[in-house]
């Protein structure tokens, strides 16, 4: 009787009910508002002002603006925004079926999203903090990007605007695509295109074991990068495949069947092979581009970073031995000559696609022979990091030091990367300026130093649990 | 870069494999920072013969299966197959042993049947015949039903099969498992019991750790206390 006459006597609307569950939660303490987020949104000013502004100064200091008006201007300047804006509503609502932008706590979803109150009510918080969080990215970043022009005198003073209310759309895209791919990573209720941006509809499409999981993940993921645990956060985030489970493995010879196994297992991963055939079409379009005299060495630089990342999105068999590393052995092949074995698969696509490309540059564009050839040059280098990435491990425990932790972990696991740009991008650079030889030579020895602490570390790690 | 010839000269052929095998612990112990996970044991275990090791969680069962299995170094005394230090680095180490030690490598974007003729493939299995005789262990297994699952879609008892069938398909002389009953019904044990008996009739030597009475007594021809680390 006395819980029937409290309920009679307690909040009638959604909003007072779920002020008077937070209360609980608080433990009676009061309310501490925004507080944080406004001050996240002033450190994130800050360091747009001390960092952002010189850093897109520097970008556009070091790129050629001539260079850049007579490539990126026009319909080709156009396509080259779109296409990035593209990529980054995609990956905007990639990331959402992984990580959403309405994540409350396990307690908060089992206790208060579960009850008969309006889920719109009930997660609208951390819907809000989200789509703050990106106009206030979008503004800061295209308001960088603005006055990074204006300072380097790239643009007019009037340039600001656009770019600044472009930063603010498309920050405002990114939280919409973030959203709607949390709406549709549930594979019924409403998630259709008319879920988008409408904050009601989609908060309410919203299923609870959804939210459940996606917390969940983004508790395990924390743990996993604050100790330093990359591997585990990206085996929960890549969810196992179950395509062409009729397609069998065929049998073949040793190093063959290994191969065949990181080419079925990219045929079970579409969406793998396309992120890498993009990237490197892209990287050794690029590439293939650097060697032209008077071309910027920004090109080479993205050229050899889409070259890494796209190899490596081939590279998921190699990756999936590092993981493995310290069990029984079951494969017959030892295990540095199954780590090169797992090499075979995404150097032999990325030799294919490079070649291609680099045809295709020569046939279209001033380029020489070079442009064949150089994409092609860089399979060594590449496939050597990601044999470094692959069995780096775990980072040292002496690497957690109070105060410069962050850093000295980044630069760890950000090693076998670097190794990459330094001599991919230092070669091509001599390419252009100094001659051939110079630029080979530097790139022979940067692809040798990769391969053999590539080789190092798969020998240190597949020792390392004999202690 | 990779000639199979080559590689097949380097490990022992499947002559080797038909040859008797004597596995030899003679006082091994492990000791990290001294804290004991294994008592000195000594143990001998031929082709054909099997030695079940029963004790205590802690006793050190585990321990001593990876010394004997050449992944885990021993404090004191020595481990060797042949009067050869064991060693997994050693190819011959690796064409003898074949061992089930908690969850053994799988592909999460692998089936269970692709898992087999991988494994089958990279000894040198016959081409011809990996799909067959990998089905034939399915089926054997009672698992064939399973075929084209992934890893990830198997339940904890179904995964023991399949860590057991990858185990069982790779040629060994030497068959170590850890609690190989472990997760598994009656009847699953049953027919386990049945693989290893036959097994040990084609002269692999085996060492199992066992906590099931009713296996213990179906497999064993000794069975060997280990005093608690």
């Amino acid at each position: 009787m006395t819980g029937a006459a409290e309920v009679r006597g307690g909040p009638a609307g959604d909003r007072e009910r779920l002020a008077q569950a937070r209360r609980v939660i608080r433990g009676g303490l009061p309310e501490e508002g925004n507080g944080n987020a406004v001050y996240a949104a002033y450190v994130a000013v800050i360091a747009s002002l001390v960092y952002g502004v010189p850093a897109s100064h520097a970008f556009f200091e070091f790129v050629d603006p001539a260079w850049i008006s007579r490539h990126l201007t026009g319909v080709q300047g156009a396509l080259v925004a779109g296409t990035f804006v593209a990529a980054l509503l995609l990956l905007a609502h990639r990331l959402g079926s992984v990580r959403g932008p309405v994540v409350p706590d396990l307690p908060y979803l089992d206790h208060v999203a579960v009850s008969a109150l309006d889920r719109a009510v009930v997660l609208r918080r951390w819907w809000r903090q989200s789509l703050f969080g990106c106009l206030l990215a979008g503004l800061l970043t295209g308001g960088a990007i603005g006055v990074g022009m204006l300072i380097a005198a790239v643009a007019r003073p009037v340039a600001l605007l656009p770019s600044t209310l472009g930063g603010v759309a498309v920050g405002l895209g990114f939280a919409a695509a973030w959203l709607w791919g949390q709406v549709r990573s549930w594979p019924t209720g409403s998630r259709s295109l008319g879920t988008v941006l409408r904050e009601g509809r989609s908060l309410r499409s919203l299923h609870h074991v959804g939210l459940r999981t996606q917390s969940a993940r983004a508790v395990t993921m924390g743990g996993a990068v604050l100790a330093g645990d990359l591997r585990a956060a990206r085996l929960d985030v890549t969810a196992p495949g179950t395509r062409l489970r009729h397609r069998r493995l065929r049998a073949r010879g040793p190093v063959a069947v290994v191969a065949g196994r990181d080419l079925l297992g990219l045929r079970r991963s579409p969406g793998s092979l396309v992120v890498g055939a993009a990237l490197t079409v892209g990287g050794s379009w690029s590439l293939a581009h650097a060697t032209v005299r008077g071309v910027p060495t920004m090109i080479a630089f993205a050229g050899v970073l889409a070259c890494y990342l796209g190899y490596g999105a081939w590279a998921e068999g190699l990756r999936l031995q590092g993981d493995n590393a310290g069990t029984p052995p079951l494969i017959g092949l030892r295990f540095g000559p199954e780590a090169l074995a797992h090499l075979v698969a995404p150097s032999a696509l990325y030799a294919g696609t490079a070649l291609l490309v680099g045809a295709a540059v020569m046939a279209t564009s001033p380029a020489g022979v070079a442009a064949v050839l150089w994409p092609l040059a860089m399979v060594a280098l590449v496939g050597g990091a990601h044999l470094m990435a692959a069995f780096r491990g775990l980072p040292p425990v002496s690497l957690f030091s109070p105060g410069s932790a962050v850093v000295s972990i980044t630069f760890w696991y950000a090693r076998p990367l670097l190794l990459t740009l330094i001599g991919g991008v230092a070669s091509s650079a001599l390419l252009t300026r100094s001659g051939p030889s110079n630029a080979v030579a530097v790139l022979l020895l940067a692809s040798y130093a990769a391969v053999m602490l590539g080789r190092r570390r798969v020998r240190l790690l597949d020792e390392a649990h004999r202690a | 870069m990779f000639p199979r010839r080559r590689q097949a000269a380097r490990e022992p052929g499947p002559g080797l494999l038909q040859t008797a095998v004597t596995l030899t612990a003679s006082g091994v112990g492990k000791q990290i920072d001294g804290n004991v996970l294994l008592r000195p044991t000594d143990l001998v275990v031929g082709s054909g013969e099997c030695v079940v090791l029963r004790g205590p969680n802690g006793s050190g069962k585990t321990t001593l299966l990876r010394i004997l299995a050449g992944t885990l170094e021993p404090s004191e005394g020595s481990a060797t197959l042949d009067d050869r230090p064991i060693d997994e680095r050693d190819p011959a180490t690796r064409a003898k042993v074949a061992a089930l030690l908690g969850s053994p490598t799988a592909y999460r974007d692998l089936t269970v049947v692709d898992h087999l003729v991988l494994i089958d493939s990279t000894w040198g299995g016959a081409i011809d015949t990996a799909d067959e005789r990998a089905d034939e262990l399915l089926v054997a297994l009672e698992i064939d039903h399973l075929t084209e699952r992934f890893p990830h879609e198997l339940s904890s008892g179904q995964q023991q099969l399949f860590h057991l069938a990858m185990v069982l398909f790779r040629p060994a002389r030497v068959l170590l498992l850890d609690e190989p009953e472990q997760r598994l019904d009656t009847h699953k044990r049953d027919l386990l019991g049945e693989l290893l008996l036959a097994r040990k009739t084609e002269g692999v030597a085996l060492v199992v750790a066992c906590h099931d009475p009713d296996l213990t007594t179906a497999i064993a021809d000794r069975v060997v206390d280990i005093a608690d680390a």
